[in-house]
């Protein structure tokens, strides 16, 4: 099979040099991402893909049919973009988070060698670049609550084209944003005996936070749960105010044994537990919620939060994926992401479709610049991703693929 | 004239009396194509195109035109060829294009064997598997077989034996076959270069469970890391190995197993005809294994053959290298797959009125 691939893509090497260097030279932002996704569609278009669309949340989507159209697989890479804003200040050539673009090259090359080798499939392959939409999985939602909804059940696997090294990666830890407000009257001695300067009595719960950063939980496979705290922001803070208030905003990265209402309660608690000399006030946490707007005018409010989420290495899809890469030639093995968050916190985390992540380079990639990863690399990406494609929803070629006839 | 065009994965073959030429497969447009064929033709009209096929199915039980209906005929042998026949309908799509106003002839390598007898067709599996998932012998090499077979009267009982990447033993009674050794999939039958040839099930499951193979791992092992090159651990070609006989016991026993399972293919189609007045050699690879097929036919001279010492006549398209009192003929056919074809397709242009 590898054999046959590496045939075939003798003759796609010009192409995938070409798509790249377009991808790579692409200065992307907020305001320019329809014409991005114009140049990944129309190289989907190049490499003869049966389908391809774009839904109202602005994924892109590539679908090479198969025969049967039991199973699928789908393949997820992300877009991440700056906002014009951002460019401007940051100046037109700083690299911002372009290190996603391996993956989605990687992706549409791994459908092109497919298409190419005209190796039939038994379900469909479908190639989805989804536009990261501020800190929420968004997009994803949309894909799966959209133009996926009615296949849920017949997807196989979800392959994620981030950075792995090569490697099959199982999962990694949660993200959310969530806020401590806590509520009182200055006047009548809100927080008095800690001094009315609002930054002053913000002062003990930031502490008490910081402290209880250090005594997180751990996982195996995933590493530690982490604490930050990103804003503070208050209101009210003079006498003569209605309600005097303040807000920390905090950062947390967490593991699958904390879910999101055991977090929120701990951080009540923590807070209650500083405040608890205060009869009047009123403490409240939250999940932080964040308006979102797609490129394509879709508007909504979305939670900033990603689960975490952590896939058996003995679930069949991904055993099968590895053994398929192994077999091929790679030295891949199990691993998880320690510092990024991916759409596998829908995909697995929420819905339970078996996910893996496969891709070039380091995850350090993705917030770096394009040219951390070479063509070639991205090249041996798309090989395996098309290996793994094969493997799940290829038919099947034993005996008559003998090179003896 | 008439193009022979030979496909397979790795590259196509365009072959003429007078010339042969490999991998055009990256001409991307249909004029491109029918350039490079007109080119090919020169001067000369081209009459029609000929393809030879690897696969047919249950479908093709002979030579076809291709024209609107084949294509969708052809797609549903998907599932038993899938590396080759979805790449094999899109290149005969573009002949199509290209060659709208001449006849596209194709040739199949299993349509010879769509008339073996039941009792050789079927496997001893539970019925249903058979029926439904269509498992029964295609056997291969039909195009050569079938060739030797026209070179006999009817009623006579003749052994085909086709050297070529793979080694392939025919029987033929009244020019049907009776016994093919190549059945389901080339893996069983006749040892090849890679490929293991036949073999206990049991070993499967075996290799499997012991060594933890995946079906994969066990499906390459078994078609294309065993045959010569499992045996020797040499990856070498056949020439080239039978260059090293005798010098290496690896290679002997390699060679040994070789012609004792080509011996037990003469000899079940020597059983199921009740005896044998022919056997007509063929294949691409007469030339490398010339000392194999002399002592095969040494061994089995008992039934009645008297073999002519070696060297033979090579420049003859077919002698026979028996002696005159030889009660059995042995013939060698040296004509090439592409002239086989390039006959049977005149001859049915000439059936068809074209």
């Amino acid at each position: 099979m590898k054999e046959l691939l590496k045939e075939k893509a003798k003759g796609l090497k010009a192409n995938l040099n070409k798509f790249y260097k377009s991808v790579e030279n692409f200065k992307l932002n907020s305001a320019n991402i329809g014409e991005f996704t114009d140049i990944v569609a129309a190289e989907m278009k190049e490499s003869s893909f049966n389908k391809i669309t774009k839904d109202k949340a602005g994924n892109l989507i590539g679908v090479i049919e198969g025969y049967g159209n039991k199973d699928a697989v789908v393949m997820v890479s992300h877009i991440d973009m700056r906002t014009a804003n951002q460019q401007k200040l940051e100046g037109l050539d700083a690299n911002g988070m372009e290190g996603f673009k391996s993956g989605i090259v990687s992706s549409v090359y791994a459908g092109a060698l497919i298409k190419r080798t005209l190796l039939p499939l038994t379900g469909d392959l479908i190639i989805c670049c989804v536009p990261r939409v501020e800190c929420c999985d968004f997009g994803i939602q949309y894909l799966f609550d959209d133009f996926l909804k009615s296949r849920i059940k017949k997807i196989k696997g979800v392959i994620l084209c981030e950075p792995t090294g090569f490697n099959i990666n199982l999962g990694h830890k949660g993200r959310m944003e969530y806020e401590i407000v806590v509520k009182g009257r200055l006047n009548r001695n809100f927080l008095e005996n800690r001094g009315i300067n609002m930054l002053g009595t913000m002062f003990p719960l930031i502490n008490e936070l910081e402290k209880v950063s250090k005594e997180l939980p751990s996982d195996f496979n995933l590493g530690r749960s982490g604490l930050r705290i990103k804003d503070v922001r208050y209101s009210g803070y003079q006498p003569q105010d209605a309600v005097s208030e303040f807000r920390i905003v905090v950062d947390r990265v967490f593991i699958p044994e904390e879910s999101e209402s055991f977090i929120l309660n701990k951080a009540k608690t923590i807070a209650k537990t500083v405040y608890k000399q205060e009869p009047d006030i009123t403490i409240n946490t939250l999940m932080a919620k964040e308006r979102v707007k797609t490129y394509t005018g879709l508007e909504s409010v979305s939670e900033k939060e990603f689960k975490p989420w952590s896939m058996e290495s003995h679930q069949p899809f991904a055993m099968e994926s590895l053994n398929t890469l192994t077999e091929n030639g790679f030295k891949s093995d199990f691993g998880y992401w320690k510092k990024i968050v991916t759409e596998g916190s829908y995909t697995y985390g929420q819905l339970k479709i078996p996910t893996i992540g496969f891709g070039a380079g380091s995850e350090d990639a993705v917030s770096s610049g394009p040219n951390s990863l070479t063509a070639d690399k991205t090249e041996k990406a798309g090989c395996g991703q098309a290996l793994i494609v094969l493997r799940s929803i290829g038919m099947p070629t034993f005996g008559w693929s003998s090179d003896e006839i | 004239m008439i193009p022979v065009i030979d496909y397979n994965l790795k590259d196509l073959r365009i072959w003429t009396p007078s010339l042969f030429i490999k991998n055009i497969e990256e001409m991307q447009d249909d004029d491109a194509l029918r350039k490079c064929i007109l080119s090919i033709a020169g001067k000369n009209k081209v009459r029609a195109i000929a393809f030879r096929i690897l696969f047919g199915g249950d479908y093709f039980n002979k030579p076809q035109i291709i024209n609107s209906n084949f294509f969708p005929q052809f797609g549903k042998l998907t599932i038993f060829f899938p590396f080759y026949i979805p790449s094999t309908l899109d290149m005969l799509q573009r002949f199509r294009g290209a060659f709208r106003d001449i006849p596209l002839i194709v040739f199949f390598e299993t349509s010879f064997f769509l008339n073996l007898p039941d009792e050789e067709k079927y496997y001893a599996l539970p019925f249903e598997y058979n029926k439904n998932s269509k498992i029964k012998k295609f056997g291969f090499h039909g195009i050569f077989h079938e060739a030797n077979a026209g070179m006999v009267p009817s009623g006579s009982r003749t052994i085909s034996l086709v050297f070529d990447k793979q080694t392939t033993v025919c029987a033929i009674y009244n020019k049907r076959p009776l016994s093919i050794s190549l059945g389901y999939t080339p893996l069983e039958g006749i040892m090849s270069g890679r490929a293991c040839g036949d073999l206990d099930p049991g070993i499967v499951f075996y290799l499997m469970n012991v060594h933890n193979f995946s079906i994969y791992e066990i499906d390459e092992m078994l078609k294309n890391k065993s045959g010569f090159k499992g045996l020797t651990g040499y990856d070498i070609e056949l020439k080239d190995m039978i260059k090293m006989r005798g010098k290496d016991a690896k290679i002997d026993l390699a060679f040994n197993v070789y012609e004792s399972q080509i011996m037990k293919y003469i000899g079940e189609g020597v059983a199921a005809m009740g005896g044998v007045d022919n056997i007509i050699i063929a294949g691409s690879n007469i030339n490398i294994v010339t000392p194999i097929i002399y002592t095969l036919i040494k061994k089995i001279s008992f039934l009645g053959i008297n073999i002519i010492r070696l060297p033979w006549d090579k420049d003859k398209e077919i002698s026979n290298i028996t002696s005159e009192e030889s009660k059995i003929k042995v013939y060698i056919n040296r004509k090439s797959l592409p002239a086989i074809i390039l006959r049977e397709s005149e001859v049915f242009m000439r059936n068809k009125n074209y």
